[in-house]
């Protein structure tokens, strides 16, 4: 048995944290209320529902789906609005994870405190928008941030949903990224659906 | 003895202070069994949700989906905390890859899932939540009347406060969960620990037990229950 063992001042100093909170208890913090009965079968049903469609759908684009994005990124890349920082392309470890990485960007900070960086992954037909952000605080009462995909032309941004901080959403493939391949981070008004046009983050994935 | 068997045990000596013998070296076989162990590291339940079997997802319902529901609905109420936590083990599911044992408990992770997604309803629909435990106290404020006035800079201190207070309330909910887990001596020499803020001499006094049991016993529930709540920060 280690000398420290018995030593409540060592032990009170290791978990100081954690009976801080131990200290905070209270017996309301032990009581559970079951859950309703029919409360699985929902989320079941939901688990089937999003089983069912591997991708979720939120705004159809085009029925054409571009079969070589890469090529079309790397290409688009040159031409297309170009907002963010450093970016890369790269392969990772594909051949144990079965994940590749397409593209990424570092986002520009547009306004406020927070910064991020985008990352575009591949598993098989699936995509998927890693969002790594730091600093984001939270949104003013009434409003969230939200992240999108645009076209250069900000013809109709892609909402791919509310967002709090560091994210990962699976990108619907009804949104090509080859014609939608900025990143921006909005502050939206609660119950809005389209762009705010106030921006807080915003990248070119490359 | 498995966690159920555990459990069931743990509640049929809720009152017990002073279980019998054999069953008290069956508390120190548990106990003594190393943490990764009965942390279910190796949990196939766990292994088999990873991998996408949808009858996992149902046995981690049923080991947490209380603490979860009650955790939302102190938060948000009972009407709302049904969906809350359809939207919990929704996402759980859809986010199973990304799940690692190692890095954290699954209680843990759920419940951090489930921080998130209480504060998301709340910022999405601008409501409040229901009460607010600033302190941990049990004195529980009404989200009207915790002196913020109004405007945007109080208003966002206030949102965030609330987000500080929701969080502190799950992992308070986590820490008594992973307390009602211990055996039972364990179980009552940290509530003597928490609640009473015994020393070890006080607790040995107090439990019948020799000092040195009650050092190892919460030095050893300690790292157990801090092993629990890894996680839920990260989550």
């Amino acid at each position: 048995m280690p000398e420290d063992f018995t030593d409540p001042d060592l032990e009170e100093a290791e978990y100081v944290t954690l009976i801080s909170l131990g200290h905070s208890l209270t017996e309301s913090d032990f009581e559970l209320t079951s859950a309703p009965t029919d409360l699985w079968a929902g989320i079941e049903a939901r688990v089937s529902t999003a089983e069912s469609q591997s991708v979720p759908t939120v705004v159809v684009l085009s029925e054409h789906r571009n079969r070589n994005k890469k090529l079309f990124l790397a290409a688009a890349a040159v031409v297309l609005l170009v907002v963010g920082g450093a970016v890369g392309i790269k392969m990772v470890d594909s051949s144990r994870t079965g994940t590749e990485l397409v593209a990424s960007a570092d986002l520009t900070v547009l306004e406020g405190p927070a910064t991020a960086q985008a990352k575009l992954l591949r598993s098989g037909d699936s995509e998927r928008l890693v969002v790594t952000a730091e600093n984001m605080p939270a949104a003013p009462v009434g409003s969230h941030y939200e992240l999108w995909l645009v076209d250069p032309q900000v013809t109709k941004p892609q909402s791919l949903g509310p967002m709090t901080g560091s994210t990962e959403v699976t990108i619907p493939a009804s949104i090509d990224t080859a014609v939608y391949p900025v990143v921006d981070i909005s502050l939206q008004q609660n119950g809005t659906h389209d762009h705010s046009g106030h921006s807080l983050l915003r990248g070119t994935l490359q | 003895m498995t966690r159920n068997e555990r459990e069931k045990w743990v509640e049929k000596n809720d009152a017990s202070i002073h279980p019998p013998s054999d069953e008290l070296s069956a508390m120190e076989s548990v106990l003594d069994r190393p943490i990764e162990s009965s942390l279910q590291v190796d949990d196939p339940c766990i292994t088999a949700f990873s991998n996408g079997e949808e009858t996992a997802l149902k046995e981690i319902y049923d080991r947490h989906g209380s603490l979860v529901f009650s955790f939302c609905t102190r938060s948000l109420g009972p009407v709302r905390a049904a969906d809350a936590t359809q939207e919990v083990f929704l996402a759980a599911w859809k986010s199973r890859e990304r799940y690692r044992p190692e890095s954290g408990t699954l209680p843990a992770w759920l419940m951090g899932i489930a921080r998130f997604k209480v504060i998301d309803i709340l910022r999405s629909d601008g409501r409040k939540p229901i009460s607010i435990d600033m302190t941990g106290s049990g004195e529980v404020a009404s989200a009207d009347s915790t002196g913020f006035s109004d405007g945007g800079f109080q208003a966002d201190l206030r949102t965030a406060t609330e987000n500080a207070a929701i969080s502190l309330t799950g992992e308070r909910m986590l820490l008594a969960a992973a307390i009602k887990h211990l055996p039972a001596r364990a179980q009552q020499m940290v509530r003597l620990k928490f609640f009473e803020d015994l020393t070890h001499a006080q607790i040995a006094e107090r439990c019948d037990v020799p000092l040195g049991t009650v050092k190892s016993d919460i030095r050893r529930s300690l790292e157990r229950l801090r092993r629990q709540l890894e996680g839920y920060q990260d989550a």
